[in-house]
């Protein structure tokens, strides 16, 4: 009996998420795209640094980011110091794009890429192309909830039926609520998180130590295994170029999911007290790294590293505490797919679906959540139980395409002179250098692809600008009416004096 | 129409700016090359420490910057 209960405690959170989320949408219209989509703009600071906080931590934070720990060593810290800076951008840019969204009503990427560049086109380009490295993510997350499921009940849940099971759950709540039950649903799954984190990090160190110091750990790992605790790692494949160019490519790759969640607080100062705190919540990754470190001397040769912390709960943790990290795995899984699944629903509709067949919002508030159960049961749901071997291709260029549109936002936000045509072709050129950077050849110097990709996509992005036609006045004045005077300030006319007689 | 970028208007907008340009610098390149030996503080690599260290001084930075009502 005792080994079902981390199977039970597991299947419990699945119920206590959906009661939450199914629950967060009572008496609201949720057929309206301000409601489902962006919660009516009313998440107040609490819930928008769980939201964003547990968005951050995905399966990999689980199951990834220990095995990291364990095949590599302190290469793994990137990842905190990534999701700590992307607070800056949050804090940055946040506001800035709540502004617009209340001022002229986008709710999407694509919508404020279409009013700033006056382009539908480039609109749906960027929200389709974006679509796929969200969605791939979200295939990711699933396959994590999927084998935890699978892992939990002792194999008796398949994986097919662990994708099914889990994106079934997600669907009832997202149906329901929308982004307001992302927003319960992320504060529950993100306490949780916080909570199991610690206490299984704590306990295995208990375990291997005697006490609840990280000390000893580390002070083992250096007698035993230095390369383990400075660059380029075990491994030797994360040198400095590599870890600054890395952070530096996730600081300014604005996911749709983010921008959506922005869109959701009541106010602009609910973002930036949320951003503002939002780097203490990635604290939360140190135990579960050191939970890697220590799997270093108990699994000497465990042939999948990702699966060093759910072995070692299975294999030496009280049921309650393994339990407690299938629930939290899962929690960090779903956390993570179910904002790319709402945005990539919302993105299609009003970016992609709305302008092409020009209809009503009415129309396109219904529509928009009944989106989610094609996403889930064409792309996600299959792709997740077929594990194709290219699904990682599909992840490096969707978020190669993430990182190439950080020109286009800056000019959103800082470049009035910057042109469609500008934003298109230094895209489209980063995009293939990222492309081949990351696929045919890594990463060339150390230097991450999509900061290549950057290098070329600038240039582009600037020359071309220079040389085509900018947007209307009125654009620019929309989105830039501190600096219009300044812009279009009138040459004054050489007055000619009349000859003298 | 002119070429030109929007850039902090108060010198509030300024210290904003380099703040954040200092944080980004004490994650990445110039500074953890510095970092980059076994030395154990606090009872964890001193990178790890250092991430830690990060985690809280983002926040104080972004704290001390909505303290001065820093905007742009």
């Amino acid at each position: 009996m005792a080994q079902w209960v981390p199977f039970m405690i597991t299947v419990s959170y699945m119920v206590i998420a959906v009661w939450l989320g199914f629950g967060a949408g009572k008496g609201r219209n949720m057929n309206k795209v301000e409601e489902w989509g962006v919660a009516g703009r009313s998440l107040g600071p609490i819930v928008m640094y769980l939201l964003v906080g547990a968005g951050g931590i995905s399966a990999y934070t689980f199951m990834g980011a220990p095995g990291w720990a364990y095949s590599k060593g302190v290469p793994v810290l990137y990842v905190v110091v990534y999701l700590t800076f992307m607070g800056i951008t949050a804090w940055y840019l946040g506001p800035k794009v709540w502004d617009l969204g209340v001022k002229y009503n986008h709710v999407t990427q694509g919508a404020a890429i279409t009013h700033r560049y006056e382009s539908p086109a480039l609109g749906a380009l960027a929200s389709f192309v974006t679509s796929i490295g969200v969605l791939a993510y979200a295939v990711l997350q699933t396959t994590g909830s999927a084998y935890i499921l699978n892992v939990m009940s002792h194999g008796k849940i398949p994986v097919w039926l662990g994708v099914i099971l889990s994106l079934a759950v997600i669907s009832i709540y997202l149906f329901k609520s929308g982004l307001r039950a992302i927003g319960i649903t992320n504060a529950f799954q993100g306490a949780l998180m916080f909570v199991v984190s610690w206490a299984f990090g704590l306990w295995a160190v208990k375990q291997f130590t005697g006490g609840y110091s990280f000390g000893p750990v580390f002070e083992r790992v250096r007698e035993e295994a230095p390369q383990f605790l400075t660059l380029p790692g075990n491994l030797g494949d994360m040198g400095f170029a590599f870890w600054t160019t890395s952070i530096l490519i996730s600081m300014v790759s604005v996911w749709q999911t983010h921008w959506i969640q922005w869109m959701g607080a009541n106010t602009r100062k609910s973002i930036r007290t949320a951003a503002t705190m939002l780097p203490t919540y990635y604290i939360v990754c140190i135990p579960m790294l050191v939970v890697g470190f220590i799997g270093i001397f108990v699994y000497p040769s465990l042939a999948k590293a990702d699966t060093v912390a759910i072995q070692m709960a299975m294999d030496s943790m009280p049921v309650v505490i393994a339990g407690l990290l299938g629930a939290g795995t899962l929690a960090a899984a779903m956390s993570s797919s179910e904002p790319c699944i709402h945005g990539t629903a919302l993105s299609y509709s009003k970016d992609i679906i709305q302008p092409i067949f020009k209809i009503s919002d009415e129309k396109a508030g219904i529509m928009t959540r009944w989106l989610i159960f094609p996403i889930m049961g064409l792309i996600v749901a299959p792709i997740s139980i077929m594990q194709p071997a290219s699904l990682v291709y599909i992840l490096l260029i969707g978020y190669g395409f993430i990182g190439q549109a950080f020109p286009a936002l800056v000019g959103m936000f800082f470049w009035p002179r910057a042109t469609k045509q500008g934003a298109f072709w230094g895209l489209a050129a980063g995009f293939v250098v990222t492309l081949v950077f990351s696929v045919w050849f890594p990463h060339p110097l150390g230097i991450h692809a999509g900061i290549w990709g950057l290098f070329v996509n600038l240039p582009i992005f600037f020359i071309v600008s220079l040389l085509t036609e900018p947007v209307s006045r009125k654009t620019v004045e929309e989105f830039f009416p501190d600096m219009v005077d300044e812009l279009y300030e009138e040459v004054p006319e050489t007055t000619t004096k009349p000859a003298s007689i | 129409m002119k070429a030109t970028f929007r850039t902090p208007k108060t010198h509030k907008g300024w210290i904003g700016l380099f703040a954040i340009l200092t944080i980004v610098l004490l994650g990445s390149w110039p500074v953890i090359p510095l970092l980059n030996h076994e030395t154990i503080v606090f009872g964890m690599p001193i990178l790890m420490t250092w991430s830690v260290i990060l985690i809280f001084l983002t926040t104080g930075i972004l704290m001390l910057l909505n303290k001065m009502g820093v905007n742009d």
